[in-house]
Order: C-alpha cells, then structure tokens, then sequence
C-alpha cells in the first residue's frame, strides 16, 4: 500500500457507489411494471409485465430468443453460440435488462407508462 | 536495457498474454462480460518494466492476434472498447504518481476502466444504455482480479528480472 492508495481507492468505491444508483434512476416512473424488448434501437414489443404470457417468443434476423415472464423476467433460449443472456440470469426490478448482444436485442423492465414514453418520443 | 532485449521483452510478454487470453476464455465466469483478466497481468508487467508505450504494444497486438486466431467480432468490439479507457488511465496514473501509487491499485483503477469502456462499446453498439444496469457486478468483481492481477504483474517484473 502506497501514499495515494487509498484515495485512489475511495475514488473507485465512489464509481461502484455511482454504478449502483443506475438501476433506480433509470427504473424511475409512475407506470405499471412494463416489459419492453428493444432490437437495434427500436421497440419491437412492450406491455405491463402483468398481460404478457409466460413465454415470449422473438425471431430476428440474427436469431431466435424465448424469454419467460414467470417470477421475474429471464432468457430461457436462444441460438446464440455464447449463452450470456441466459446466463443474466432473472431480472425483478425496473431499470435491470438483459442484453443479447449477438442478437442486438434488449430486453428491459420499465416503470415509465406510455405517457411518458410519448414526452420522449414526440 | 539494450534495444534488441526490449523488443524481446516486449514481443515474449505479448505472446503471453495471447496464451494467458486464449486458456482464460475456455473457463467462463458466471456473470456475462466477467473476466479474469490474465492477458492484463502482462500489458503491467510491460508499464512498469518498459514503459507505457511497450504496454500499449502488448495490449493492442494482444486484442488484434487473438481476434485473428478466431475471436468474434462482438468480442473485439467490446475489448477494444475497455483498452480505449484502460489503457489511457493506467498510463496516466502510472506516469503522474510512479512513487505513490502502487501496481495494484492502478491495476483496479485499469480494470474499472476497462469494464466501463467495454459497456459503453456495448451500449454503443445495442443504441441502448440500458447495459449499465450490468455493472456494480462487474465492478465487484473487478475490483478482486484487478488487485489479484496487479499483484501478479508486480511479482512477475520483480523476479523475473524483465
């Protein structure tokens, strides 16, 4: 342990804090807890998390991915070679998401309600 | 050191860190985007036995063989993307505090960078910035190989006499 070791370790431990305050800031909103799934940019599905059958199925130019909706969201399969959003594992609160990166699909839970997304948009 | 022992020096540690990345990637961790980082153990190595310029030249010669032996091109993308932050602040740090700064610490400082320059190639990629939900678990985890790597990379210029 040097001198500036430690400062430069608070520094550090002050970006995992900051990391750590993604999720709710980004799961902020007044709406219904939605699921949305987002391929290259734009949004190919999304509704409260409520109405959505236990297994959703999606098939894209890059692939397929099934995500099941029961207890949290999570990739139950895709045919990507890596399996990394399988291995995401569940996602519960607002603002987590799931990457299938080969796929170039997110999938993500959201708190913002439609109005809200229509302020953004338009 | 002579010329001719610092290209050597310098090319050996770059085809360790090849190697070290090649047996890293057949033992995946849990979490998607968390690496060991043992290729990193020889780009320190590098910095504080050559310098920063050779620890660039370990680095990117590293990314560009291992891409050409059959890496993906998402891979890449996300590598090249944490050695675009890395790279810079380990030099920075290494550079500005040689004295009050020691290897591990500028290890776990490189490796928060590099997770973060990785998620920002990734969410450059996906147009979403929804993937930094993903990194207090990478940080964590960075924080104990960053310090374990940085060890190892202080151990391997002292006795190895590079």
């Amino acid at each position: 342990m040097k001198r500036y070791d430690p400062a430069l370790y608070a520094i550090l431990a002050l970006i995992f804090a900051l990391s750590c305050a993604y999720v709710p800031l980004a799961g902020r909103g007044g709406g219904e807890m939605t699921i949305e799934v987002v391929r290259d940019g734009k949004t190919e599905f999304r509704a409260p998390l409520g109405d959505v059958p236990e297994m959703l199925e999606f098939r894209g130019p890059e692939g397929y991915n099934a995500i099941s909706s029961v207890e949290g969201v999570r990739m139950v399969s895709a045919d990507c070679p890596g399996g990394d959003c399988i291995r995401a594992g569940t996602i519960k609160n607002a603002g987590e998401s799931i990457i299938c990166l080969p796929h170039r699909l997110t999938v993500k839970l959201t708190k913002e309600s439609a109005s809200e997304m229509d302020a953004v948009s338009y | 050191m002579n010329r001719t022992r610092r290209l050597v020096t310098a090319a050996l540690l770059t085809s360790s860190a090849l190697v070290a990345g090649l047996a890293e990637s057949r033992f995946p961790l849990p979490f998607p985007g968390m690496r060991l980082g043992i290729a990193n153990v020889f780009s320190l190595a590098a910095l504080v036995s050559l310098g920063p310029a050779e620890a660039a030249v370990v680095s990117l010669g590293r990314l560009v063989m291992a891409f050409s032996l059959g890496g993906n091109a998402i891979a890449f993308a996300c590598s090249a993307g944490g050695l675009a932050l890395s790279l810079p602040v380990m030099t920075a740090l290494y550079k500005i505090f040689p004295k009050s700064l020691s290897v591990p610490a500028i290890s776990v400082a490189g490796a928060y960078a590099f997770n973060i320059g990785q998620l920002a190639a990734i969410a450059a990629i996906m147009r979403t910035h929804t993937v930094f939900a993903y990194l207090p678990p990478l940080l964590l985890a960075a924080a104990a190989t960053g310090y374990a790597v940085g060890r190892t990379a202080e151990w391997i210029a002292d006795r190895v006499k590079l």
